[in-house]
């Protein structure tokens, strides 16, 4: 049997929320990319996500993960894990636990389980935290932490929602960095929402950009930074982008 | 929709709006209800139909004027004790929550758990006590030199329905205050916002959905008061719908009427809480980076001289009635008569179906939060609620305006026509008094789950978290505070009813208040008040370990 | 012995347990008697344990009561159960409500020669039912407050307005019922007048008896309505006279408690064996210092000397039982119309 060649597929998605606006999806990710997904508020970005991570189930079309079929498969049984820009933790459970979860959803852990999950940590830098609750790390522990559960998941798609845009930009490129060392190891399929060019612009293979519910482009990230697609939507993006951070502004 | 594959099993077709999969917990709540109330009136107007005409006599009953002036003075009387109760619950409840912890504050809550669960004869007694002629208030304020004011009246009646239902509001909107996020504390110390500003800019809008949701149980309750309106309203000038429908089924019985003034009651009553429900449109909470934790990391309680300035009066007013109902059941006689076996015969019955409602109606309300909870994730939490969740909220709510009387009587004329319904009296007690308490307790959890579901919902669905596993891991200790509270709360109120057992009650089901009616009806006061006094303690027992806080280790 | 084994049970065993298993565990013994009452009558310090023990011991057969709230609740019972009661006996009905329980045909008639065993003044004779207790409406005072007590009807309702007295709702008690019967056996179609003057002296309408007579021992307010007799409890009981009944001059107005057989009864002999039980002395002696009421028939009842210190009223008034089934309905409605003025 030959390996798929695509890591995701949307095959002629379409999906509306019940209002006026119309998503209409249709695109290829070759296995093992890196992505950077960008557009502006409202664009469908989330609504992207939500399509695939099985959020949200397309009114039509078809959505494949290496080659399998996934349009109708619960959240939980998709082959993806996904981490959010906010609570990605339970508060209650110790940061143990809440790596363990992604492996034993009831938290019933054997010692394999537990030797599993200090791999993790390690790989993460956090073993030193693992007893500790939530809300006594920062907020990079905190997206360390979701990591580590990704990790152990071993799940072939990652999907990180804003992942790092609350954290500061010291802290961030720390994580982008730790996420492109990740993503080297285990050549895992990795879509990233974000809002910044800088970020794309350090560990991204490739930009899809979302415009009007549509995948606009989807490009190598040198390419489309380049400046080359000044009159393009892309381009007039990436000048608001630019002009904002330029005026100290936070990503939205 | 995906949702929980498992769990998405009805679908309510509503408007035009796209289907709606409610779930299963939620669907056979809702229909249990459903049943358990028409299961009552189907056999009552069935009952009704051989001698009278339920529709001919609403037409009557309508047109008698003094069932109007009587529906014209129970909403006055009602809309007033509201409105009062609200308006005294949200200061005390907005200051509390900005003070922080303070020594006592849980005490204090605890404090206003207990009055709805007071049988309405022993409260009414107790005001007395403080306001009446030979007051210990009334002696105070002559002793300032203040004028007499005469309690018997709307006074009395609007203070019994302050003292019974100010808690409750505050209670409730607590419980939706502590949804709210850690760093708005943080936020108003560091733009050192006033306390008005942060009562209105932060807690308020917390505060509001709650606050409506309470008033509509407050206005409902006011509506069916019955021993409060008769004994403190002074005379027959104070009759509510309810004392109409009690005397149509009693002296007259006449069910047809019976059935013809509760649907007015429930027409009219239902119209108010709609309009009331409009002012609480819930407040996003909006994404923080992390869970609220009201409790604080840390944050021992503190002696607050100013809260305790400040909170004198209303605790005042909550607590004296009771220390007036303890200073007349701490007798020497108070050990004899608890140890008698026909009290501990009472204590085990009444503990025991009150424990069997306080669970049904924790699960059942827990059932409609998880409804509620799952149809709002179909909205992504954006946005206003849905008809369909509201009325899962509300739908609840209007049992309240039913005499429980009614639905006994339905049930017992069903059961006795292929069994001997007295066989079946604790589980009708049961049951309705489930029925009853659901209101109550679905308003203590459903903010909370919604806050809760909007933070773990997305997390819990990938990672694959489902039905028990959910249960254990995420919802009861996330849900632990508001799941107790409910707990409680309808343990207590169960504690407190008489209703149900007027017409169930034999040498074999004697519960505890029923027990102090008895003794009140038969000359025996000192033992009632001390029965009473138990009564309290009981239900003080009851909140303090349902609010006991576990502190994780 | 089965018949006590079952009372044993429910004595130990918590009520919770006896009442879910009820119908189970309860001894189907031939000879059992079942007979809906009022709950103080059932309660353990009311004549309930009592008369069941003297019954039992003269039937060889078991005795169970069930209980509902007052008189009214009974028949309201029986009419809920259509007929197809459980009961063989209603004991507690009182003369009110009399003519609407004989209408509804769930009664037998006794069969007994009874009357003559009546020391009930005036009589009473009924095909029905048995007088098994009966009492006066009263004026009840608190010496401590009160000097001279009024003395009529008229002095109540002429008298000083702050000195007020707790009265009863007539829809939703019996003693507030007997009241405005009372006033409507003295002033007739004069009584809207007297409704309204006694409006005046009234502190509050409770909804029941209970309400009315807790507020008076409280000390809130210094005349309630209660009976003649119960200043005998307070007597006897709290030995204390401080609380006393007014004699009216105008008469007080009756209520006798009754009991009949349902006709489910009417197939069980221990029905009728019981209704004569309950004229007999053995009864009667029960009665009166533990449902604190005067015995139908006195006779070889030996009355606490207490009892003799009660009010006797000169006349005593009660209207036809008849008479107040067709008018209640009017008659509430005008006193309502008067009393909200």
């Amino acid at each position: 049997m030959t390996e798929p060649q695509f890591g995701l597929e949307l095959d002629k998605v379409t999906f509306s929320y019940g209002g006026d606006e119309e998503f209409a999806f249709d695109t290829k990710i070759k296995r093992g990319d890196l992505i950077a997904v960008m557009g502006a508020s409202g664009s469908g970005k989330s609504t992207f996500f939500s399509l695939v991570s099985g959020f949200e189930l397309p009114r039509s079309g078809a959505i494949r993960i290496d080659g399998t079929d996934v349009t109708s498969t619960d959240v939980s049984k998709r082959p993806i894990t996904m981490v959010f820009q906010e609570n990605n933790l339970f508060s209650h459970l110790t940061v143990q636990q809440n790596i363990g979860l992604g492996i034993a959803p009831n938290l019933s852990l054997t010692n394999e389980h537990e030797a599993k999950i200090e791999q993790a940590a390690i790989r993460t830098d956090i073993t030193e935290y693992l007893l500790r609750l939530p809300a006594e790390l920062s907020g990079g522990q905190r997206q360390r932490v979701a990591l580590a559960r990704a990790l152990v998941r071993e799940r072939p798609l990652l999907l990180l929602d804003e992942a790092f845009a609350s954290l500061g930009p010291g802290l961030r490129n720390e994580m982008l960095d730790l996420t492109r060392e990740l993503h080297l190891e285990r050549e895992q399929t990795t879509l990233m929402i974000t809002h910044f060019p800088d970020e794309a612009a350090r560990i991204a293979d490739k930009i899809l950009f979302v415009y009007k519910g549509k995948v606009a482009t989807l490009a190598p990230t040198a390419e489309l930074l380049s400046g080359a697609n000044k009159h393009t939507p892309f381009g007039k993006y990436l000048r608001t982008q630019t002009l904002r951070r330029n005026n100290g502004a936070d990503s939205a | 929709m995906s949702g929980n594959a498992s769990l998405g099993l009805g679908k309510i077709k509503f408007g035009n709006a796209t289907d709606v999969a409610l779930p299963w917990p939620a669907l056979v709540v809702l229909i249990s209800g459903l049943a358990l109330v028409l299961g009552a009136f189907i056999p009552v107007v069935h009952f009704a139909a051989a001698s009278d005409d339920v529709g001919s006599s609403l037409v009557e009953a309508i047109a008698d004027p003094v069932i109007w002036r009587a529906l014209r003075f129970t909403l006055w009387q009602a809309s007033l004790s509201t409105i009062l109760s609200v308006v005294f619950a949200v200061p005390v409840a907005l200051f509390m929550h900005d003070r922080g912890n303070f020594a006592g504050k849980r005490l204090i809550l605890q404090l206003f758990s207990i009055p709805l669960a007071l049988p309405q004869i022993v409260a009414v007694l107790a005001i007395v006590g403080l306001y009446g002629r030979n007051g210990w208030i009334t002696g105070l304020l002559q002793g300032l030199g203040l004028p007499n004011f005469t309690l018997f009246g709307l006074t009395g009646i609007l203070l019994a329905h302050v003292f019974f239902n100010m808690p409750l509001v505050v209670r409730v909107m607590m419980l939706a205050l502590e949804r709210q996020p850690a760093e708005y504390a943080k936020i108003a110390a560091m733009n050192a916002m006033p306390w008005q500003s942060r009562a209105r800019f932060l807690h308020w809008p917390m505060a509001r959905a709650a606050c409506a949701q309470a008033a509509i149980l407050v206005f409902m309750l006011c509506v069916t008061s019955f021993t409060v309106v008769l004994t403190l309203g002074g005379g027959p000038r104070a009759t509510t719908l309810e004392v109409a429908i009690y005397h149509a089924l009693t002296f007259d019985f006449n069910l047809a009427r019976a059935t013809a003034l509760i649907a007015l009651q429930v027409t009219v009553t239902a119209s108010i809480a709609i309009l009331i429900s409009r002012f609480g449109r819930e407040t996003d909470t909006g994404s923080t980076l992390f869970a609220p934790d009201s409790v604080g990391v840390g944050g021992g309680a503190k002696i607050d001289a100013f809260a305790y300035a400040i909170l004198f009066m209303p605790v005042m007013f909550v607590a004296l009635p009771f220390a007036n109902i303890v200073a007349k059941g701490v007798t020497p006689e108070t050990l004899n008569v608890l140890t008698k076996p026909a009290t501990v015969d009472a204590l085990i019955t009444s503990v025991s179906l009150a424990s069997c409602s306080a669970v049904l109606t924790t699960l059942a309300a827990f059932a409609l939060g998880h409804g509620i909870c799952r149809l709002a994730a179909q909205r992504r939490f954006v946005g206003d609620a849905t008809i369909v969740e509201k009325f899962l909220l509300n739908s609840t709510a209007a049992v309240l305006v039913l005499p429980p009387i009614v639905l006994a009587a339905g049930w017992f004329i069903l059961f006795r026509s292929f069994t001997n319904p007295f066989q079946f009296g604790a589980v009708v007690i049961v049951a309705i008094n489930t029925l009853m308490a659901l209101p109550f307790a679905a308003r203590l959890m459903v903010p909370s789950m919604l806050t809760e579901a909007r933070r773990t919902d997305r997390l819990s669905r990938q990672l694959g978290i489902t039905g028990i596993s959910k249960l254990r891991i995420v919802d009861l200790p996330l849900l632990r505070k508001p799941l107790l509270a409910a707990f409680s709360f309808a343990a207590a109120l169960s504690l407190g009813d008489v209703s149900v057992i007027a017409l169930y009650g034999s040498q074999d089901l004697i519960t505890l208040p029923s027990l102090i009616l008895a003794k009140m009806g038969s000359y025996r006061s000192d033992e009632a008040h001390i029965l009473a006094f138990i009564l309290c303690v009981l239900t003080a027992a009851i909140m303090i370990v349902g609010d006991r806080q576990r502190r994780a280790a | 012995m089965l018949p006590k084994l079952s009372l044993k049970f429910s004595s130990r065993t918590p009520a919770i347990l006896t009442a879910l298993l009820a119908s189970t565990v309860i001894a189907t013994a031939e000879g059992k008697l079942t007979v809906y009452t009022y709950e103080s009558f059932n309660s353990d310090w009311g004549p309930g344990p009592k008369v069941e023990e003297a019954f039992e011991a003269q039937c060889e057969c078991d005795l169970e009561f069930i209980s509902a709230a007052d008189g009214v609740a009974l028949l309201n019972r029986l009419r809920l159960e259509g007929g197809n009661t459980g009961a063989d006996i209603v004991l507690g009905i009182d003369t009110n409500l009399m003519a609407e329980a004989a209408a509804s045909g769930f009664f037998a008639p006794h069969e007994l020669e009874v009357s003559d065993r009546y020391t009930i003044p005036g009589g009473f004779i009924d095909d029905t039912f048995v007088a098994f207790d009966y009492g006066y409406f009263a004026v009840i005072y608190d010496t401590d407050e009160i000097e001279t007590p009024p003395s009529s009807m008229a002095e109540l309702l002429s008298g000083d307005p702050e000195v007020k007295i707790a009265i009863q709702d007539p829809r939703t008690s019996t003693p507030g019922l007997g009241l405005m019967l009372w006033l409507k056996e003295i002033y007739g179609d004069d009584a809207p007048a007297a409704y309204e003057k006694l409006a005046e002296r009234t502190l509050t309408v409770t909804p029941g008896w209970s309400e009315a007579y807790g507020l008076f021992t409280d000390g809130e307010v210094p005349m309630v309505l209660s009976y003649t007799t119960s200043p005998a409890y307070h007597m006897i009981a709290e030995e204390t006279d401080r609380y006393q009944a007014a004699a009216f001059e105008e008469g007080h107005y009756m209520q006798i408690e009754l009991a009949g057989k349902t006709t489910k009864g009417a197939d069980n002999p221990l029905a009728a064996e019981f209704l004569d039980f309950v004229t007999s002395p053995s009864f009667q002696s029960i009665i009166p210092e533990t449902n604190w009421m005067l015995p139908a028939a006195a006779n070889g009842v030996d009355l606490n000397p207490t009892f003799d210190k009660l009010v006797t009223p000169e006349k005593s008034l009660l209207m036809d039982s008849e008479v107040v089934a067709e008018n209640r309905k009017e008659w509430i409605n005008e006193w309502l119309e008067a009393s909200t003025k």
